[in-house]
Protein backbone atom coordinates (compact mmCIF):
# COMPACT_ATOMS: atom_id res chain seq x y z
CA UNK A 1 0.00 0.00 0.00
CA UNK A 2 2.61 2.12 1.27
CA UNK A 3 4.07 1.75 -2.80
CA UNK A 4 1.14 2.73 -4.23
CA UNK A 5 0.68 6.30 -1.92
CA UNK A 6 3.85 7.71 -2.31
CA UNK A 7 3.50 8.76 -6.54
CA UNK A 8 0.09 9.92 -4.95
CA UNK A 9 1.48 12.20 -2.34
CA UNK A 10 4.46 12.97 -4.57
CA UNK A 11 2.04 15.94 -6.10
CA UNK A 12 1.47 17.24 -1.82
CA UNK A 13 4.44 16.70 -0.14
CA UNK A 14 8.03 17.08 -0.83
CA UNK A 15 8.90 13.86 0.72
CA UNK A 16 12.41 14.88 2.39
CA UNK A 17 13.77 11.91 3.19
CA UNK A 18 15.71 13.75 6.12
CA UNK A 19 12.34 14.73 7.46
CA UNK A 20 10.59 11.32 7.00
CA UNK A 21 10.02 8.48 9.38
CA UNK A 22 10.24 4.65 8.37
CA UNK A 23 8.54 2.74 11.06
CA UNK A 24 9.93 -0.87 10.61
CA UNK A 25 12.17 -0.07 7.37
CA UNK A 26 8.85 1.06 5.85
CA UNK A 27 9.06 4.62 4.27
CA UNK A 28 5.57 6.80 5.29
CA UNK A 29 4.40 8.25 1.76
CA UNK A 30 4.94 11.90 3.14
CA UNK A 31 7.30 13.87 5.81
CA UNK A 32 6.70 14.21 9.51
CA UNK A 33 4.81 17.27 9.13
CA UNK A 34 2.04 16.09 6.23
CA UNK A 35 2.07 12.52 8.10
CA UNK A 36 0.62 15.19 11.29
CA UNK A 37 -1.50 17.00 8.46
CA UNK A 38 -3.12 14.17 7.33
CA UNK A 39 -4.00 11.62 10.16
CA UNK A 40 -4.83 14.87 12.05
CA UNK A 41 -7.22 15.71 10.04
CA UNK A 42 -8.14 12.05 9.69
CA UNK A 43 -8.87 11.51 13.40
CA UNK A 44 -10.64 15.18 13.19
CA UNK A 45 -13.29 14.28 10.09
CA UNK A 46 -13.67 11.14 11.98
CA UNK A 47 -14.50 13.04 14.94
CA UNK A 48 -17.03 15.84 13.05
CA UNK A 49 -18.78 13.02 11.90
CA UNK A 50 -19.45 11.48 15.43
CA UNK A 51 -19.93 14.38 17.16
CA UNK A 52 -21.11 17.19 15.19
CA UNK A 53 -19.44 19.90 17.22
CA UNK A 54 -21.30 23.48 17.49
CA UNK A 55 -19.03 26.34 15.99
CA UNK A 56 -18.93 28.31 18.73
CA UNK A 57 -16.95 31.22 18.88
CA UNK A 58 -14.34 29.85 20.99
CA UNK A 59 -14.44 26.46 18.99
CA UNK A 60 -13.86 28.91 15.84
CA UNK A 61 -10.77 30.70 17.70
CA UNK A 62 -9.27 27.77 19.17
CA UNK A 63 -9.07 25.87 15.47
CA UNK A 64 -8.02 28.94 14.03
CA UNK A 65 -5.14 29.09 16.54
CA UNK A 66 -4.61 25.87 15.12
CA UNK A 67 -3.64 26.55 11.84
CA UNK A 68 -1.82 29.83 12.79
CA UNK A 69 0.72 27.72 14.82
CA UNK A 70 1.46 26.21 11.44
CA UNK A 71 3.16 29.98 10.52
CA UNK A 72 5.88 29.86 12.62
CA UNK A 73 6.35 26.06 12.28
CA UNK A 74 6.65 26.09 8.44
CA UNK A 75 8.91 28.95 8.45
CA UNK A 76 11.15 27.57 11.15
CA UNK A 77 10.71 30.52 13.92
CA UNK A 78 10.84 28.30 15.90
CA UNK A 79 13.33 25.34 16.98
CA UNK A 80 11.83 22.13 15.68
CA UNK A 81 12.18 18.09 15.75
CA UNK A 82 10.75 15.68 14.21
CA UNK A 83 7.80 15.36 16.86
CA UNK A 84 7.04 18.83 17.11
CA UNK A 85 6.72 18.93 13.20
CA UNK A 86 4.52 15.94 13.37
CA UNK A 87 2.60 17.87 16.07
CA UNK A 88 2.10 21.11 14.06
CA UNK A 89 1.30 19.33 11.32
CA UNK A 90 -1.84 17.21 13.52
CA UNK A 91 -3.10 20.55 14.96
CA UNK A 92 -3.36 22.65 11.27
CA UNK A 93 -5.24 19.06 10.62
CA UNK A 94 -7.48 19.45 13.16
CA UNK A 95 -8.32 23.03 12.41
CA UNK A 96 -8.64 22.88 8.36
CA UNK A 97 -11.43 20.01 9.16
CA UNK A 98 -12.95 22.36 11.80
CA UNK A 99 -13.01 25.19 8.86
CA UNK A 100 -13.93 23.21 6.00
CA UNK A 101 -16.73 21.54 7.38
CA UNK A 102 -18.40 24.71 8.60
CA UNK A 103 -20.64 25.56 5.35
CA UNK A 104 -21.64 21.88 5.59
CA UNK A 105 -23.07 21.89 8.69
CA UNK A 106 -26.56 22.16 7.95
CA UNK A 107 -28.91 24.71 8.80
CA UNK A 108 -29.40 24.39 12.41
CA UNK A 109 -26.28 23.27 13.76
CA UNK A 110 -26.23 22.64 17.38
CA UNK A 111 -25.84 25.59 19.64
CA UNK A 112 -23.07 24.96 21.87
CA UNK A 113 -20.67 21.58 22.79
CA UNK A 114 -21.39 19.73 25.49
CA UNK A 115 -18.38 19.26 27.96
CA UNK A 116 -18.55 15.63 27.01
CA UNK A 117 -17.60 16.14 23.71
CA UNK A 118 -15.13 18.62 24.48
CA UNK A 119 -13.45 16.41 26.77
CA UNK A 120 -13.61 13.79 24.10
CA UNK A 121 -11.82 16.18 21.23
CA UNK A 122 -9.29 16.92 23.36
CA UNK A 123 -8.51 13.45 24.48
CA UNK A 124 -8.62 12.61 20.69
CA UNK A 125 -6.05 15.58 19.80
CA UNK A 126 -3.94 14.33 22.97
CA UNK A 127 -4.04 10.41 21.78
CA UNK A 128 -3.44 11.95 18.14
CA UNK A 129 -0.24 13.76 19.13
CA UNK A 130 1.20 11.08 21.38
CA UNK A 131 0.32 7.98 19.42
CA UNK A 132 1.60 9.50 15.99
CA UNK A 133 5.41 10.04 16.78
CA UNK A 134 5.49 6.77 18.71
CA UNK A 135 4.14 4.47 15.94
CA UNK A 136 6.35 6.26 13.91
CA UNK A 137 9.37 6.31 15.75
CA UNK A 138 9.05 3.06 17.56
CA UNK A 139 6.48 0.96 15.30
CA UNK A 140 6.89 -2.09 12.73
CA UNK A 141 5.92 -2.33 9.04
CA UNK A 142 2.22 -2.79 10.76
CA UNK A 143 2.35 0.67 12.56
CA UNK A 144 3.84 2.06 8.99
CA UNK A 145 0.75 0.25 7.39
CA UNK A 146 -1.46 1.93 9.76
CA UNK A 147 -0.31 5.54 9.21
CA UNK A 148 -0.05 5.11 5.80
CA UNK A 149 -3.83 4.14 5.53
CA UNK A 150 -4.79 7.06 8.31
CA UNK A 151 -2.53 9.65 6.05
CA UNK A 152 -4.57 8.58 2.77
CA UNK A 153 -7.92 8.76 5.02
CA UNK A 154 -7.09 12.39 5.62
CA UNK A 155 -6.41 13.02 2.52
CA UNK A 156 -9.46 12.08 1.19
CA UNK A 157 -11.08 13.47 4.12
CA UNK A 158 -9.77 16.65 2.79
CA UNK A 159 -10.33 16.40 -0.22
CA UNK A 160 -14.08 15.89 -0.33
CA UNK A 161 -14.52 18.72 2.33
CA UNK A 162 -12.60 20.81 -0.41
CA UNK A 163 -14.57 20.14 -3.42
CA UNK A 164 -18.12 20.05 -1.10
CA UNK A 165 -17.04 23.65 -0.45
CA UNK A 166 -15.88 23.86 -4.19
CA UNK A 167 -19.34 22.66 -5.00
CA UNK A 168 -21.27 25.49 -2.88
CA UNK A 169 -19.53 27.97 -3.95
CA UNK A 170 -20.12 27.45 -7.58
CA UNK A 171 -24.16 26.92 -6.43
CA UNK A 172 -23.98 30.09 -4.90
CA UNK A 173 -21.98 31.80 -7.45
CA UNK A 174 -24.59 30.30 -10.04
CA UNK A 175 -27.94 31.20 -8.31
CA UNK A 176 -26.42 34.59 -7.65
CA UNK A 177 -26.06 35.04 -11.36
CA UNK A 178 -29.54 34.09 -12.26
CA UNK A 179 -31.60 35.90 -9.62
CA UNK A 180 -29.60 38.77 -10.73
CA UNK A 181 -30.53 38.23 -14.72
CA UNK A 182 -34.35 37.72 -13.63
CA UNK A 183 -34.12 41.14 -11.75
CA UNK A 184 -32.34 42.86 -14.31
CA UNK A 185 -35.09 45.01 -16.59
CA UNK A 186 -36.01 44.14 -20.31
CA UNK B 1 -28.30 28.69 17.01
CA UNK B 2 -27.93 31.60 14.79
CA UNK B 3 -25.90 30.47 12.14
CA UNK B 4 -23.31 33.27 10.95
CA UNK B 5 -22.82 32.05 7.39
CA UNK B 6 -21.21 34.53 5.57
CA UNK B 7 -18.69 34.24 8.11
CA UNK B 8 -18.32 30.27 7.88
CA UNK B 9 -17.85 30.87 3.91
CA UNK B 10 -14.86 33.31 4.58
CA UNK B 11 -13.88 30.75 7.26
CA UNK B 12 -13.89 27.82 5.18
CA UNK B 13 -12.10 29.92 2.23
CA UNK B 14 -9.32 30.65 4.58
CA UNK B 15 -9.80 26.61 5.64
CA UNK B 16 -9.04 26.38 1.68
CA UNK B 17 -6.09 28.64 1.34
CA UNK B 18 -4.10 27.85 4.29
CA UNK B 19 -4.39 23.92 2.57
CA UNK B 20 -2.88 25.23 -0.65
CA UNK B 21 -0.79 27.65 0.64
CA UNK B 22 0.93 24.78 3.11
CA UNK B 23 0.89 22.28 0.04
CA UNK B 24 2.39 24.74 -2.05
CA UNK B 25 5.08 25.44 0.63
CA UNK B 26 5.77 21.62 1.38
CA UNK B 27 6.49 20.63 -2.46
CA UNK B 28 9.37 23.85 -2.53
CA UNK B 29 10.52 25.72 0.35
CA UNK B 30 10.61 22.56 2.44
CA UNK B 31 12.32 20.11 0.55
CA UNK B 32 14.95 22.37 -1.04
CA UNK B 33 17.67 19.90 -1.93
CA UNK B 34 15.68 18.16 -4.41
CA UNK B 35 15.13 21.13 -6.62
CA UNK B 36 18.08 22.83 -6.10
CA UNK B 37 21.80 20.75 -6.40
CA UNK B 38 25.30 21.40 -5.21
CA UNK B 39 27.70 20.51 -7.34
CA UNK B 40 31.66 20.91 -7.58
CA UNK B 41 32.75 23.82 -10.14
CA UNK B 42 34.94 26.18 -11.23
CA UNK B 43 35.33 29.56 -10.71
CA UNK B 44 34.94 31.29 -14.29
CA UNK B 45 36.35 34.23 -13.04
CA UNK B 46 39.56 32.95 -11.18
CA UNK B 47 39.65 29.12 -12.31
CA UNK B 48 39.82 28.04 -8.99
CA UNK B 49 37.62 24.98 -7.73
CA UNK B 50 34.30 25.95 -6.60
CA UNK B 51 30.73 24.69 -5.69
CA UNK B 52 27.93 25.82 -7.41
CA UNK B 53 24.15 25.86 -6.35
CA UNK B 54 21.88 24.40 -9.31
CA UNK B 55 18.31 25.78 -9.35
CA UNK B 56 16.04 22.75 -11.35
CA UNK B 57 12.92 24.95 -11.43
CA UNK B 58 14.27 28.02 -13.44
CA UNK B 59 17.44 26.41 -15.10
CA UNK B 60 20.30 28.62 -13.54
CA UNK B 61 23.54 28.12 -11.84
CA UNK B 62 24.93 30.36 -8.86
CA UNK B 63 28.59 30.13 -7.97
CA UNK B 64 28.07 30.22 -4.13
CA UNK B 65 31.90 29.24 -2.89
CA UNK B 66 35.38 29.60 -4.79
CA UNK B 67 38.18 27.24 -3.19
CA UNK B 68 40.55 29.37 -1.59
CA UNK B 69 43.23 26.84 -1.52
CA UNK B 70 43.05 26.41 -5.62
CA UNK B 71 46.19 27.69 -7.69
CA UNK B 72 45.32 28.38 -10.58
CA UNK B 73 48.21 29.98 -11.84
CA UNK B 74 49.60 26.49 -11.30
CA UNK B 75 46.92 24.43 -11.74
CA UNK B 76 47.42 22.78 -8.63
CA UNK B 77 43.96 22.35 -7.14
CA UNK B 78 45.55 21.48 -3.87
CA UNK B 79 41.83 21.83 -2.09
CA UNK B 80 38.91 19.19 -2.23
CA UNK B 81 35.70 20.66 -1.52
CA UNK B 82 32.41 19.32 -0.79
CA UNK B 83 28.97 20.88 0.04
CA UNK B 84 25.57 19.53 1.72
CA UNK B 85 22.23 21.16 2.89
CA UNK B 86 22.61 21.36 6.99
CA UNK B 87 18.83 22.13 6.58
CA UNK B 88 16.42 24.26 4.07
CA UNK B 89 18.02 27.37 5.34
CA UNK B 90 21.77 26.70 5.27
CA UNK B 91 24.26 24.90 3.30
CA UNK B 92 27.91 23.57 4.69
CA UNK B 93 31.15 23.71 2.61
CA UNK B 94 34.26 22.28 3.60
CA UNK B 95 37.23 22.36 2.04
CA UNK B 96 40.64 20.23 2.75
CA UNK B 97 43.10 22.98 2.84
CA UNK B 98 46.65 20.86 2.31
CA UNK B 99 46.52 17.50 4.22
CA UNK B 100 46.29 17.98 7.52
CA UNK B 101 43.53 20.73 8.17
CA UNK B 102 39.65 21.65 7.21
CA UNK B 103 38.00 24.46 6.83
CA UNK B 104 33.90 23.98 7.72
CA UNK B 105 31.94 27.08 6.20
CA UNK B 106 28.41 27.42 6.70
CA UNK B 107 26.27 29.56 4.32
CA UNK B 108 23.11 30.85 5.19
CA UNK B 109 20.33 31.20 2.13
CA UNK B 110 18.56 34.47 2.54
CA UNK B 111 18.00 35.94 5.67
CA UNK B 112 20.67 38.00 7.36
CA UNK B 113 22.69 35.13 9.15
CA UNK B 114 26.49 35.97 9.03
CA UNK B 115 28.49 33.25 7.17
CA UNK B 116 29.82 30.75 9.80
CA UNK B 117 33.58 29.20 9.58
CA UNK B 118 34.83 26.59 12.17
CA UNK B 119 38.72 25.24 11.67
CA UNK B 120 39.84 22.16 12.71
CA UNK B 121 44.06 22.80 12.09
CA UNK B 122 44.42 18.78 13.37
CA UNK B 123 42.78 16.71 10.76
CA UNK B 124 45.38 13.95 9.54
CA UNK B 125 44.01 12.83 6.26
CA UNK B 126 41.67 15.69 5.64
CA UNK B 127 40.72 15.13 2.22
CA UNK B 128 38.98 11.64 3.37
CA UNK B 129 36.85 13.50 4.86
CA UNK B 130 35.23 14.79 2.12
CA UNK B 131 34.91 11.68 0.26
CA UNK B 132 31.67 10.00 1.59
CA UNK B 133 28.34 11.94 2.21
CA UNK B 134 28.34 13.69 5.95
CA UNK B 135 26.66 11.88 7.87
CA UNK B 136 24.35 14.73 9.98
CA UNK B 137 22.80 14.66 13.09
CA UNK B 138 20.69 17.76 13.82
CA UNK B 139 23.10 20.81 14.19
CA UNK B 140 26.00 18.17 14.63
CA UNK B 141 28.10 17.13 11.40
CA UNK B 142 30.21 13.92 11.60
CA UNK B 143 33.70 14.17 9.93
CA UNK B 144 35.90 11.22 9.05
CA UNK B 145 39.66 11.14 9.32
CA UNK B 146 42.37 8.57 9.75
CA UNK B 147 41.33 6.87 12.82
CA UNK B 148 39.17 9.49 13.83
CA UNK B 149 36.02 10.68 14.54
CA UNK B 150 35.22 14.33 14.63
CA UNK B 151 31.95 15.85 15.43
CA UNK B 152 31.29 19.20 15.31
CA UNK B 153 27.99 21.49 16.37
CA UNK B 154 28.20 24.24 13.44
CA UNK B 155 25.94 26.07 16.27
CA UNK B 156 28.23 26.56 18.72
CA UNK B 157 31.39 25.58 17.42
CA UNK B 158 31.47 22.36 20.59
CA UNK B 159 34.07 19.63 18.71
CA UNK B 160 33.94 16.12 20.29
CA UNK B 161 36.89 14.00 18.65
CA UNK B 162 36.82 10.00 19.06
CA UNK B 163 39.79 7.75 18.38
CA UNK B 164 37.87 5.17 17.61
CA UNK B 165 38.96 4.36 14.03
CA UNK B 166 35.01 4.71 13.26
CA UNK B 167 33.74 6.16 9.45
CA UNK B 168 30.89 6.82 9.27
CA UNK B 169 27.66 7.59 6.47
CA UNK B 170 24.37 8.98 6.81
CA UNK B 171 21.53 6.70 7.03
CA UNK B 172 18.56 5.63 4.46
CA UNK B 173 15.94 7.74 6.52
CA UNK B 174 18.15 10.85 7.45
CA UNK B 175 18.76 10.32 11.31
CA UNK B 176 20.50 7.53 11.60
CA UNK B 177 24.55 7.32 11.58
CA UNK B 178 25.96 4.84 9.86
CA UNK B 179 29.31 3.63 11.54
CA UNK B 180 32.06 1.26 10.20
CA UNK B 181 35.16 0.04 11.87
CA UNK B 182 37.94 -2.27 10.40
CA UNK B 183 38.71 -5.11 12.82
CA UNK B 184 42.38 -4.96 14.22
CA UNK B 185 45.36 -6.62 12.97
CA UNK B 186 43.40 -8.08 10.03
CA UNK B 187 41.47 -5.60 6.41
CA UNK B 188 39.76 -8.49 5.88
CA UNK B 189 36.80 -7.79 8.72
CA UNK B 190 34.93 -4.74 8.65
CA UNK B 191 32.13 -3.80 11.11
CA UNK B 192 28.93 -2.38 9.99
CA UNK B 193 27.06 -0.48 12.80
CA UNK B 194 25.30 2.92 14.31
CA UNK B 195 26.73 5.35 16.35
CA UNK B 196 25.42 7.31 18.62
CA UNK B 197 25.37 11.01 18.03
CA UNK B 198 25.48 12.06 21.49
CA UNK B 199 28.66 9.89 22.80
CA UNK B 200 29.53 8.70 19.71
CA UNK B 201 29.81 4.99 20.69
CA UNK B 202 29.75 2.30 18.27
CA UNK B 203 27.23 -0.53 17.86
CA UNK B 204 28.28 -3.16 15.64
CA UNK B 205 25.46 -5.31 13.74
CA UNK B 206 26.75 -7.32 11.33
CA UNK B 207 30.65 -8.38 10.57
CA UNK B 208 31.64 -8.98 6.89
CA UNK B 209 34.23 -11.10 5.93
CA UNK B 210 35.64 -10.17 2.54
CA UNK B 211 36.06 -13.26 1.23
CA UNK B 212 34.21 -12.09 -1.68
CA UNK B 213 37.69 -10.58 -3.77
CA UNK B 214 37.42 -7.43 -5.22
CA UNK B 215 34.64 -5.35 -3.65
CA UNK B 216 33.64 -3.12 -6.80
CA UNK B 217 37.24 -1.00 -7.47
CA UNK B 218 36.54 0.63 -3.87
CA UNK B 219 32.64 0.86 -3.66
CA UNK B 220 31.81 1.06 -0.34
CA UNK B 221 28.63 -1.34 0.81
CA UNK B 222 25.31 -0.10 1.41
CA UNK B 223 24.44 -1.63 5.18
CA UNK B 224 20.46 -0.73 6.45
CA UNK B 225 20.36 -1.20 9.96
CA UNK B 226 16.48 -1.63 10.13
CA UNK B 227 16.47 -5.03 8.12
CA UNK B 228 20.18 -6.03 8.92
CA UNK B 229 20.98 -5.83 4.91
CA UNK B 230 24.70 -5.59 3.00
CA UNK B 231 24.45 -4.76 -0.70
CA UNK B 232 28.05 -5.12 -1.94
CA UNK B 233 30.09 -5.41 -5.32
CA UNK B 234 31.81 -8.81 -4.97
CA UNK B 235 34.25 -10.89 -7.41
CA UNK B 236 36.62 -10.08 -9.10
CA UNK B 237 37.03 -6.89 -11.93
CA UNK B 238 36.01 -8.76 -14.98
CA UNK B 239 33.34 -10.92 -13.19
CA UNK B 240 31.57 -8.50 -10.38
CA UNK B 241 28.10 -8.81 -8.84
CA UNK B 242 25.67 -7.26 -6.99
CA UNK B 243 25.62 -9.35 -3.63
CA UNK B 244 22.65 -9.08 -1.12
CA UNK B 245 23.36 -10.75 2.52
CA UNK B 246 21.74 -10.87 5.57
CA UNK B 247 22.47 -12.57 8.62
CA UNK B 248 25.51 -13.93 6.85
CA UNK B 249 22.83 -15.69 4.36
CA UNK B 250 23.37 -14.82 0.80
CA UNK B 251 19.53 -13.57 -0.57
CA UNK B 252 20.11 -11.71 -3.48
CA UNK B 253 23.20 -12.07 -6.25
CA UNK B 254 23.13 -10.75 -10.04
CA UNK B 255 26.40 -10.37 -12.58
CA UNK B 256 27.52 -6.72 -13.64
CA UNK B 257 27.67 -7.54 -17.47
CA UNK B 258 27.04 -5.88 -20.67
CA UNK B 259 28.10 -7.96 -23.58
CA UNK B 260 31.72 -7.77 -24.32
CA UNK B 261 32.63 -4.54 -22.59
CA UNK B 262 34.93 -4.88 -19.54
CA UNK B 263 32.34 -3.03 -16.73
CA UNK B 264 33.62 -2.02 -13.76
CA UNK B 265 31.42 -0.64 -11.06
CA UNK B 266 33.01 2.59 -9.63
CA UNK B 267 30.88 4.00 -6.65
CA UNK B 268 32.32 5.50 -4.92
CA UNK B 269 29.37 3.73 -2.86
CA UNK B 270 25.60 2.15 -3.63
CA UNK B 271 23.17 4.19 -3.56
CA UNK B 272 19.46 2.71 -2.61
CA UNK B 273 16.44 5.16 -3.42
CA UNK B 274 13.66 5.31 -0.89
CA UNK B 275 11.59 2.56 -2.96
CA UNK B 276 14.73 -0.23 -2.46
CA UNK B 277 13.65 -1.82 -5.43
CA UNK B 278 17.36 -0.85 -7.42
CA UNK B 279 20.81 -0.07 -6.72
CA UNK B 280 22.56 3.33 -8.16
CA UNK B 281 26.59 3.89 -9.14
CA UNK B 282 28.66 4.66 -11.43
CA UNK B 283 30.39 2.51 -13.71
CA UNK B 284 33.13 2.90 -16.37
CA UNK B 285 33.00 0.99 -19.28
CA UNK B 286 36.07 0.04 -21.58
CA UNK B 287 35.44 -1.64 -25.37
CA UNK B 288 38.22 -3.60 -26.75
CA UNK B 289 40.66 -1.33 -29.00
CA UNK B 290 39.42 1.87 -27.17
CA UNK B 291 41.64 4.03 -24.90
CA UNK B 292 38.92 5.79 -23.10
CA UNK B 293 36.41 4.20 -20.71
CA UNK B 294 32.31 5.69 -20.39
CA UNK B 295 31.37 6.77 -17.14
CA UNK B 296 27.76 6.69 -16.21
CA UNK B 297 25.06 5.63 -14.50
CA UNK B 298 24.50 2.01 -13.61
CA UNK B 299 20.87 1.26 -12.08
CA UNK B 300 20.55 -2.43 -10.75
CA UNK B 301 17.30 -3.79 -10.07
CA UNK B 302 16.78 -5.72 -7.21
CA UNK B 303 14.86 -8.17 -9.43
CA UNK B 304 15.21 -9.88 -12.62
CA UNK B 305 14.62 -6.46 -14.60
CA UNK B 306 17.74 -5.92 -16.77
CA UNK B 307 20.27 -3.48 -15.87
CA UNK B 308 20.03 0.04 -16.86
CA UNK B 309 23.25 1.71 -17.79
CA UNK B 310 23.03 5.16 -18.73
CA UNK B 311 26.58 6.81 -20.42
CA UNK B 312 27.45 10.27 -19.79
CA UNK B 313 31.23 11.46 -20.50
CA UNK B 314 34.50 10.06 -21.44
CA UNK B 315 37.39 9.50 -18.84
CA UNK B 316 40.90 8.15 -19.67
CA UNK B 317 41.07 4.34 -19.31
CA UNK B 318 44.15 5.08 -16.45
CA UNK B 319 41.75 7.41 -14.06
CA UNK B 320 42.28 6.25 -10.40
CA UNK B 321 40.30 8.90 -8.60
CA UNK B 322 36.93 7.88 -9.12
CA UNK B 323 36.21 8.40 -5.20
CA UNK B 324 36.49 12.00 -5.40
CA UNK B 325 33.56 12.08 -7.69
CA UNK B 326 30.59 13.34 -5.97
CA UNK B 327 27.42 11.60 -6.94
CA UNK B 328 24.10 11.81 -4.97
CA UNK B 329 20.58 10.59 -5.53
CA UNK B 330 17.59 13.25 -4.94
CA UNK B 331 15.67 11.76 -1.70
CA UNK B 332 12.63 11.30 -4.21
CA UNK B 333 15.23 8.85 -5.59
CA UNK B 334 14.01 10.72 -9.08
CA UNK B 335 17.02 12.16 -9.80
CA UNK B 336 21.10 11.15 -9.76
CA UNK B 337 23.42 13.90 -9.82
CA UNK B 338 27.54 13.33 -10.89
CA UNK B 339 29.70 17.10 -12.00
CA UNK B 340 32.61 15.42 -13.86
CA UNK B 341 34.84 18.37 -12.05
CA UNK B 342 36.56 16.27 -10.15
CA UNK B 343 37.96 14.77 -13.03
CA UNK B 344 39.65 18.35 -14.71
CA UNK B 345 40.66 19.44 -11.27
CA UNK B 346 43.46 16.66 -11.34
CA UNK B 347 44.23 16.97 -14.71
CA UNK B 348 42.50 19.37 -16.87
CA UNK B 349 43.15 17.27 -20.16
CA UNK B 350 41.53 14.43 -18.77
CA UNK B 351 38.36 16.08 -19.37
CA UNK B 352 36.87 17.14 -22.89
CA UNK B 353 35.24 20.86 -22.70
CA UNK B 354 32.06 19.14 -24.00
CA UNK B 355 32.09 16.73 -21.18
CA UNK B 356 32.49 19.65 -18.18
CA UNK B 357 29.36 19.52 -16.67
CA UNK B 358 26.93 18.63 -14.04
CA UNK B 359 24.56 15.79 -15.52
CA UNK B 360 21.03 15.44 -13.68
CA UNK B 361 19.70 11.88 -14.98
CA UNK B 362 15.86 11.51 -14.48
CA UNK B 363 15.72 7.51 -13.21
CA UNK B 364 12.23 7.66 -13.18
CA UNK B 365 11.42 7.40 -16.81
CA UNK B 366 11.53 3.96 -19.07
CA UNK B 367 14.30 6.30 -20.76
CA UNK B 368 15.96 7.88 -18.73
CA UNK B 369 16.45 11.98 -19.46
CA UNK B 370 19.41 13.89 -18.93
CA UNK B 371 19.82 17.21 -18.15
CA UNK B 372 23.39 18.59 -18.89
CA UNK B 373 24.58 22.04 -17.28
CA UNK B 374 27.98 22.80 -18.77
CA UNK B 375 30.81 24.21 -16.57
CA UNK B 376 33.36 25.91 -18.15
CA UNK B 377 36.54 24.47 -17.91
CA UNK B 378 39.31 26.77 -16.53
CA UNK B 379 41.74 28.11 -19.48
CA UNK B 380 45.05 26.43 -17.85
CA UNK B 381 47.28 23.60 -19.49
CA UNK B 382 48.15 20.76 -17.00
CA UNK B 383 51.78 22.42 -17.21
CA UNK B 384 50.31 25.17 -15.37
CA UNK B 385 50.82 27.59 -18.54
CA UNK B 386 47.90 29.65 -19.91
Amino acid sequence: MLEFLHPIFSWVCGQNLAHSWSPGGELLPCCQRCTGVYVGAFVAALLHLAWRPAPTPRWLWLNGAFLLFMVPSGFYWIPQNPELRCASGILFGFGLIAFLRLPLAGKNPPEKNSPAQIGGFAAALLVCLLLTPLLAENGNALAANFLGAATAGGALALAILVLANFFLALRWLVRRISRSESTTPA
Amino acid sequence: MKMNRPLHIVLAGIGCGSLLIYILACATAFSPDDRQVLYPSFDPQSGALSIALYDRDTGRSEQIFSGHEAHTGTNLHSASLRAAWLDAKHILVAEAGGKNNLSLFVLPRGGKEPVRQIFLPDMPESPDALLYPFALSGPKIFLNGEHQLTRVDWMTGEMLVATNGILTLPGDDGQTILGFREQRGTNQMMDFGTVDPQTLAFTPRLTLHDDTGNSGDGTFPHFDPATGKIYLISGEKTNAQLCVRQDGVEKFTRRIARGTDQITVVGPWLDLGPKKDRVFTAYTSQAAGQTNCEYGLLEIPLNEQPLRFTPLFQVPADTDSFLMAQPSLSHDGRTWAVSSAWLGVKKKSALQPADCALFLVSVDRSHPNITKVPITLPAVEDDGLK
